[in-house]
């Protein structure tokens, strides 16, 4: 791949593949070098997975790896007091001393209790590495953090749920009417940003019409045919009301889906619980035509029955659908219109035209089998999860997809990483689909039911039995775990990009977290506010420096091919040259493993995280250089003609096209999605049982079988003169706390007043006096003030300001990217109360609802 | 008789208190007879750590002689390929999800 293209005076002129590393998408990417300096980004003509393109991100990834800003050196603090803008004194010391200090730190930990020690890292191309890590040492404790404080928490148990996959994404290939809520997927957001949004660009060429509900007309709500302006926390109000509209008002939905692929017909009793079968323990079913009960896998599905009464030994039963349907009564579209402000009559409407758009009833031929074909789907993500009730509220988002029939069919929601020959669901013992894919078969779903048990992770996720991940609980686990019978205080904290400081909520409450910890390694290429707590700081690589195998991967959700498409293999390798002392934080890890005494569980753990089979894997006395580990694991994975010669050569493999079979295997794998959450009792009276033994206040509310709308506290708790919500807006050009460390991005962002400054109504602005352009103060019900400047719109519900992106950085690493105008941008997460009765104790979401009142500055 | 050389990494070991250990099976035993085995030594929390429902949780990864036991049969996976057999089994912490 790398062409010599002399001209006159250059000795170098190369194009070198490798994959961006500006999110966590791992577009394809070639780098144009001369003379040994990169000089431009840009993507490789149609291929994968981002089908040739590059977002604004990924061509500025240069920017940063020139900074004179970066780590220059390993450096230890000298300081004791920590916090951000105290200054660490940081002593510059050889990387021999550094990686002694931490083996020696490690070690330490270990004797007193290896759940001490947390390992953190937003680094998905390394992730695998971290976790072997966690595990060699001999703790649970390995995290994402960021975003799984606000954004995954009402998708992936819901993702799991629907598709036994931690992640699913819309089939833009055949629906024909998207209804999104609180999202960016297709607009160079969420998963797969580049290739999703190019997907999403043709079929909108195509005809498919996209209705976006959502309080700020965001990127894609100004492409759609239609934005439903919508006050924040209440989509579920508005999910509500559709189904009902669609179960009891239109009697249209999918009954053939609910019978054979949902729980829908199973038999519950008074308590809310299956009846079950005396011999087999199966759940039962209802026969409409003869009265019968018989375990659900006995009994011809379309014959069971969705409604009635059953009598079973003695005792009244009725199909889990009954239940389903009464707990929608109430929600009708006036109901729902007063809580989300929405007109009943669009509630109406959409619901009408959603249903409509479903084809209901249809098929399609792919391949030689009969599909079920849905051309209507509904898609959420972060609005619907930055919520007290976001476990509530996705699964509605889900239960809407499953009214529509529209799960793993054509034009439905797909479940996007267990895709490929290997996939194949497991059913367990009700019948239910959980993820049996060996590349994820470490994965947390509800089902098969888990235990509630005293607390062995510092994220308390012992107490989540239904949720996939805890991590906005992290501060309570660092602050408040003894309350929660944690045997243990966290001894060592390694984290490397990821910044916990600023994508956490407010950093006040953090910080005293982070400075309960006993010890902080920071692997960065810049200082950040994370790093302001570290006790080590030691220089990373950039991206267009590091070696990073196994970047993109067919079977990732970042990947998700569509049917007929091809995922794509890709990886990373050094652009140019690493400045002196940078060193790749993956190897790091490994060499310090080594050095603690712990190298045999590192392989034994890297084997494991990173599924290494046969010749390939590591011996558990022999260390190997990130060289040979990275073949190993490549060949490994891709096979014996790709390890990274082939990868160095041509930069990327084009997987085999997605089979229909494998795109959608609703009709193939047989198994069941639970409508009614049955198993979401048994768990909330399990937590409820622990939290009361230790005397901690606890809200089970919503460990329900059925989901309602339940307002956030701050709707409930706020003072009558905080009138507006502060929302957070995605930028297509943002994505975590380091584009804010870019200083192209920055500028492009300041040079931009739309989306650097502080949106708020025309309409609202008018009536308190405040126009465009003018400094405001912003203020919380809990005392937090920041400035910003007023941009007038009316993009936006009158009822709501918004902060757009993730600015407002404090240290921000590189100061090139505040700039000499000093102007940082508003961070919303500081206003954001990080206090337990704002967390969904469900699903571990962080409430950012913030209620604030505004005011001339 | 099988001899099996087992080797534990991860949460288990604190759990096991041991790094590795030889077990001695009768002829013909699975992995679900070692860890039956191993439960009756090290008792219920080592089965809550590593069985969900009878068979191996998500997060439990267990090697029987470098192969991976869930693509080898499972719980019924022999332990009689070699000799000794070797049994690494690893608990691996939560995997890495989406945003
Ligand atoms: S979507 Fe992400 S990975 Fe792709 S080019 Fe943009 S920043 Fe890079």
């Amino acid at each position: 791949m790398a062409v010599a293209l002399p001209m006159a005076g250059v000795t170098e002129d190369v194009w070198i593949p490798t994959a961006c590393d500006m999110c966590y998408n791992g577009c394809t990417v070639q780098v144009h070098r001369v003379d040994g300096v990169a000089v431009k980004i840009e993507g490789i003509p149609g291929v994968g997975p981002n089908y040739g393109k590059t977002c604004a991100k990924g061509l500025s990834a240069l920017m940063n790896v020139y900074s004179p800003n970066r780590v220059q050196a390993p450096m230890v603090r000298t300081n004791p007091q920590k916090g951000v803008g105290v200054d660490p004194g940081w002593k510059e010391i050889s990387w021999d001393e550094a990686l002694d200090l931490f083996a020696s730190k490690i070690k330490a930990a270990m004797d007193k209790d290896p759940r001490s020690i947390l390992t953190h890292t937003f680094d998905r191309y390394t992730y695998s590495v971290a976790k072997a890590f966690s595990t060699a040492v001999g703790s649970p404790n390995v995290t994402m953090g960021s975003a799984g404080i606000f954004c995954g928490n009402g998708t992936h148990p819901v993702a799991f749920t629907l598709t036994a996959s931690n992640e699913i994404h819309d089939d833009l290939k055949y629906c024909n009417h998207l209804l999104m809520f609180g999202a960016s997927a297709g607009f160079v957001g969420g998963h797969n940003a580049m290739g999703y949004s190019v997907e999403m660009q043709d079929a909108r060429q195509r005809g498919m019409k996209l209705t976006v509900v959502d309080p700020v007309l965001n990127y894609a709500a100004s492409h759609a045919d239609e934005w439903i302006p919508i006050r924040p926390g209440t989509d579920a109000a508005f999910a509500l009301a559709m189904m009902r509209e669609w179960v009891i008002v239109q009697d249209h939905y999918d009954k053939t889906f609910l019978k054979r692929h949902t729980n829908a017909t199973y038999l519950v009793g008074a308590d809310g619980r299956y009846i079950r079968d005396k011999a087999t323990n199966k759940p039962l079913v209802g026969i409409a035509a003869t009265g019968a009960a018989l375990p659900f896998d006995q009994a011809p599905s379309d014959e069971a029955a969705l409604e009635g009464t059953f009598t079973v030994d003695g005792v009244q039963a009725t199909p889990a659908f009954v239940v389903f349907k009464k707990h929608l009564e109430p929600y009708t579209a006036e109901y729902a219109s007063k809580v989300t402000s929405v007109p009943a009559a669009t509630i109406t409407r959409v619901a009408h035209e959603v249903v409509e758009a479903a084809s209901i009833g249809q098929t399609i031929q792919l391949e030689g089998d009969t599909y079920p074909l849905r051309t209507a789907a509904i898609s959420w993500y972060r609005g619907i999860s930055a919520h007290r009730h976001a476990m509530a509220s996705g699964m509605l988002m889900g239960q809407l997809n499953m009214l529509l029939g529209a799960v793993d069919v054509p034009g439905g929601v797909l479940n996007s990483s267990s895709m490929g020959p290997t996939w194949r669901p497991n059913l367990d013992p009700d019948g239910f689909i959980y993820p049996g894919n060996p590349l994820a078969g470490h994965m947390k779903p509800a089902l098969p039911r888990r235990k509630v048990s005293a607390p062995e992770t510092l994220e308390l996720q012992e107490l989540f039995p239904t949720s996939v991940y805890a991590r906005a609980m992290l501060w309570l686990g660092l602050l408040e775990g003894d309350k929660f019978g944690l045997p243990y205080k966290c001894e060592v904290l390694v984290t490397s990009r990821g910044n916990i400081m600023q994508t956490s909520g407010d950093p006040d409450t953090m910080a005293k977290a982070m400075k309960t910890i006993g010890f902080i390694v920071s692997l960065n290429p810049f200082e950040d506010e994370t790093a302001a707590f570290a006790d080590l700081l030691l220089p990373d690589q950039h991206s267009l420096e590091r070696l990073t195998p196994l970047v993109g991967n067919p079977n990732n959700f970042t990947n998700a091919a569509s049917v007929d498409e091809s995922g794509t293999w890709n990886f990373q390798q050094p652009v140019v040259k690493v400045v002196e002392k940078a060193r790749n934080w993956g190897e790091v890890l490994i060499d310090v493993a080594f050095r603690a005494g712990i190298g045999p569980d590192m392989n034994t753990a890297l084997n494991a995280a990173c599924h290494i089979t046969g010749e390939y894997q590591l011996k558990r006395d022999q260390k190997y250089t990130w060289e040979d580990f990275s073949d190993r694991w490549t060949k490994s994975t891709v096979g014996a003609d790709h390890g990274l010669d082939y990868f160095r050569k041509n930069g990327y493999l084009k997987d085999e096209a997605r089979l229909a079979k494998y795109a959608y295997p609703l009709i193939h794998h047989g198994g069941r999605v639970p409508l009614y959450l049955e198993h979401f009792l048994d768990a909330g009276v399990a937590v409820k049982a622990y939290t009361d033994s230790r005397d901690i206040e606890w809200d089970v509310s919503d460990y329900s079988a059925v989901m309602d709308f339940q307002p956030c506290l701050t709707e409930k708790q706020a003072p009558a003169q905080f009138d507006m919500w502060l929302v957070n807006q995605k930028l297509p050009f943002m994505a975590g706390t380091y584009s804010a460390e870019n200083p192209l991005l920055m500028d492009l962002a300041k040079r931009n007043s739309k989306v650097f400054n502080i949106g708020i109504n025309r309409a609202t602005a008018a009536r308190k006096g405040i126009v465009d352009g003018d400094e405001i103060w912003i203020e919380t019900p809990i005392g937090k003030k920041v400035k910003g400047i007023a941009r007038l719109t009316e993009g936006i519900h009158p009822e709501c300001a918004s902060a757009p992106g993730m600015f407002g950085r404090t240290t921000a690493g590189n100061k090139d990217a505040i700039g000499k105008d000093g102007s940082r941008g508003v961070h919303f997460n500081n206003l954001v109360q990080f206090t337990l009765d704002r967390m969904d104790t469900v699903s571990a979401a962080l409430d950012s609802c913030v209620k604030i009142k505004i005011s001339k500055a | 008789m099988i001899q099996c050389k087992v080797i534990f990494a991860g949460l288990i070991k604190r759990v096991v208190g041991t790094s590795e250990m030889t077990v001695t099976l009768p002829a013909g035993s699975t992995l679900g007879d070692l860890l039956a085995d191993l439960t009756a030594r090290f008792g219920q929390e080592f089965e809550d750590k590593i069985l969900l429902n009878g068979d191996l949780a998500n997060h439990a990864v267990v090697m029987i002689d470098g192969d991976y036991a869930r693509e080898v049969g499972g719980m019924q996976a022999r332990l009689d390929r070699q000799t000794p057999a070797q049994v690494e089994i690893v608990l691996l912490g939560p995997p890495l999800l989406g945003g």
